[in-house]
This record gives structure tokens, C-alpha cells and sequence, in this order.
């Protein structure tokens, strides 16, 4: 698609490569975290039925 | 008239009003400290990210430890960080622990505040609505409290206000003694509770995306930007009111639908636009109400998923931008009609009856 820009660049990050390399790891985990948390949750309402 | 009165004086409403205000002071320090980082900073595209996920992020981990731990005082928690945050600011200590500390303050009031609204409201959507609008508010004001360069210190005196408003949105949530959200009863049952669940992150998405998305080449100045704002806070307030009115079905057919042609022709026109913005915001309330319907035990992992889903939106607005209108204009109309049949897939049909008797 032509119209679709991309905006970002590199040196945006330059020097904090790692501040984001662990926030996209953190962002990640949490994300699992969340999504078995989820399962668990969905797991006990069906048991209550 | 004599309806919206009795919406609006809901048993434990106190909750939505107080967590509005505790809404709105804890986005203006935010915001305030993040437009002030954002101003000293040589890393301006890295900051908002950062803020971004960590404050919508962790909310559902946070979540599940106020579900699970309720006597944990989480806003006092939150409002200490928010100070903390503030001060670390003016000792000029490193952006991210600033950052860090800021937005997990931040995760703890909002959860805090999802929890006691949702638990006191006995399966009504006005309490949580009227708490999360309080935020657009301070998310400009925020903003306009950075430019003119407001004293730091008189900001930590407003965070400590909210306290005693955190003591006594406690009351009502111990008075509703609500173990189970078993009043929120909005989704298709037809339907696997993790389909229900993934549809409905995918609606939130979009509006985070969306809410970026928007043209709105008439918003120039301060004061436009401040009507914006307000336009926003009222919208996610009515969908909750209206959604207790008529229905939860109804709401989302009139708010969806009505907002497209709005927003596409408002590009140059802020009345038109502002009236698209105000219905496009109402969904908010609803795509709560059906994630609490399914997580009946666990409202905080509910809030949790509708922020990860407004960072899931928001995220590739920081890589990449839709040059053309009218690709922007399509793109709009296609996700808009998406939401809208996934709205009225996962939708419960009220009955008449049902909606009179709420």
C-alpha cells in the first residue's frame, strides 16, 4: 500500500536501544501472563455453571 | 427527564462521581509530568511510547492482584507513587524511573477506580462510564497545566486531595459487598466466552486506533484542542447514562453508526466532528460492561484487557501513518462496519421489559 508511511526511524531509540528492547521483553510477558490469567478465569466461571 | 434524573442519582453513583474527580487529578499529573519529560527530552518518540505501555499495559496484572487481594489499598498505593513520581521530577532524577514510578501510580488508581465502580454499581454502566470521562479532562489540562509552567509543588497538594475521596469510594464498594458481577449480563451467550473476549479487544483496538485515525485538520488551537478533549469525557459518560436508558444494544447501534458519517465529513467542520467524536466515544462503556459480563469474578483483569487493547490500538500510530485521506476515510468506514456487526454478534437482545425494569 503506497499511502501507508512509515514513521519510524532507528535513531529515534539511538542510545536507549536497550530501555526498549526491555519494555517490548516486559510488554510480552505481561501479555502471557494475561492471557493465561484469562484461561484460568474463563475455566472457573465455567465451573460454576 | 424524570429517567435520566433517576440515572444520574443511581444507589452508589457516589463511586463514579468520586473516582471522576480521582480520574481526573491523576491524568493531570501525568500528563503534566509527561509533557514536561517530553519538553526536556532529546528521546521525544521514545517517552510516549514508554508511558504508553507501561501505563496500559501491566493493568491487567494489576488487575488480578486487586480481584484477588481487595484489602490491598491500591489508590492510596497509586496517589504515594503519583507524589513520588512528582517529586523525583523535580529533583531532576532519571527520565525512565520517573516514568516507571509515574505509570505504575497510574495502573493502581485506574484499577482501583475500575474495581469500586464496577463492584458498586450493580450491573449499571453510568459508574464506571462517569469515571473513566473524568480522564479525557485531565489528559488536556494536564497538558495546559505543563505550558503555562504550574508550580510543581501546588500539584502535589492537589494529588494528596485524593485520598480522602479514595476513603470513601471504599464505603460503597464495601457497602455493595459484591463478591460477583452477576448483574453484568450483556453478552450473546451463543458464543464461547474466549470468542466474546477477543472480539471485544478487537472493538477497543480499533477505537484506540481510531481515536488518533480521526481527521480532524480543524483542530489548530488551544481552545479547539480543550472542546476536543471535553467532547471526548462527555461521549464515554453518555454511553454509560444511555446505555442504563435504553439499553446496551440500542447504545451501540446509535453510537456506531451515527458517529461514521460525522467523523468522515467533520474533517473541516468542528461542530459536525465534535458530534461524531461524542457517539464514537460511547462504545467505551459498553465494551467494558461485556468484558466484565464474562469475567464476572474478575473485574480488574476485565479493565486490564480493554487498556492492552488501547495500546494494542494506539502502538502503530509510533510506526506508521496513513498518508492518504481517502485511504484514511476507508479504513475508517471498513473498521467501523466490522465493529458494528461484531457489536451486534456479542450483544445480548434486551427486551423491552428488561430495559424499563433496569
Amino acid at each position: 500500500m503506497s499511502s501507508l508511511k512509515i514513521i519510524y526511524d532507528s535513531s529515534y531509540i539511538k542510545g536507549n536501544e536497550l530501555v526498549f528492547i526491555i519494555l517490548l521483553i516486559t510488554i510480552l510477558v505481561i501479555l502471557l501472563i494475561t492471557v493465561f490469567l484469562v484461561k484460568q478465569e474463563i475455566k472457573k466461571s465455567n465451573n460454576d455453571k | 427527564m424524570k429517567r435520566i434524573k433517576r440515572v444520574l442519582t443511581l444507589p452508589n453513583i457516589g463511586a463514579g462521581y468520586l473516582y471522576f474527580y480521582i480520574h481526573f487529578i491523576t491524568e493531570i499529573i501525568c500528563f503534566f509530568v509527561l509533557t514536561n519529560l517530553m519538553g526536556n527530552s532529546q528521546v521525544i518518540w521514545l517517552i510516549p511510547f514508554v508511558y504508553d505501555a507501561l501505563a496500559f499495559v501491566p493493568q491487567s496484572i494489576f488487575g488480578f492482584i486487586s480481584d484477588k487481594y481487595s484489602k490491598i489499598p491500591m489508590g492510596i498505593i497509586g496517589t504515594i507513587l503519583l507524589v513520588t513520581a512528582l517529586i523525583l521530577y523535580s529533583l531532576n532524577i532519571n527520565n525512565y524511573l520517573i516514568l516507571v514510578v509515574l505509570c505504575i501510580g497510574n495502573c493502581l488508581l485506574h484499577i482501583n477506580g475500575a474495581e469500586v465502580t464496577i463492584r458498586a454499581s450493580k450491573g449499571k454502566l453510568s459508574h464506571s462510564a462517569i469515571f473513566v470521562a473524568g480522564g479525557s479532562f485531565g489528559v488536556i489540562t494536564g497538558k495546559i497545566l505543563a505550558d503555562i509552567g504550574f508550580n510543581n509543588i501546588f500539584l502535589i497538594l492537589i494529588a494528596l486531595t485524593m485520598i480522602p475521596c479514595i476513603m470513601l469510594a471504599e464505603y460503597y464498594r464495601k457497602e455493595a459487598k459484591e463478591e460477583k458481577c452477576d448483574n453484568y449480563n450483556f453478552h450473546n451467550k451463543k458464543y464461547p466466552e474466549s470468542v466474546i473476549i477477543l472480539l471485544t479487544i478487537f472493538i477497543i483496538i480499533v477505537r484506540g486506533y481510531m481515536g488518533y485515525g480521526i481527521p480532524t485538520s480543524w483542530n489548530k488551537t488551544l481552545f479547539e484542542s480543550i472542546l476536543l478533549y471535553c467532547t471526548m469525557g462527555i461521549g464515554k459518560a453518555l454511553g454509560g447514562i444511555l446505555s442504563d436508558l435504553i439499553g446496551v444494544r440500542k447504545t451501540a447501534i446509535i453510537s456506531t453508526l451515527i458517529s461514521l458519517p460525522f467523523l468522515i465529513i467533520g474533517d473541516n467542520n468542528m461542530v459536525i466532528s465534535l458530534i461524531g467524536v461524542m457517539f464514537f466515544s460511547m462504545t467505551m462503556a459498553i465494551t467494558l460492561g461485556v468484558l466484565v459480563s464474562v469475567l464476572k469474578r474478575a473485574p480488574g483483569i476485565a479493565f486490564g484487557l480493554t487498556t492492552i487493547g488501547l495500546f494494542l490500538g494506539t502502538a502503530p500510530i509510533f510506526f506508521f501513518k496513513i498518508d492518504s485521506f481517502l485511504m484514511n476515510t476507508l479504513v475508517i468506514i471498513i473498521l467501523t462496519i466490522i465493529c458494528f456487526l461484531i457489536l451486534m454478534l456479542i450483544l445480548r437482545k434486551e427486551s423491552r421489559e428488561e430495559v424499563r425494569n433496569e
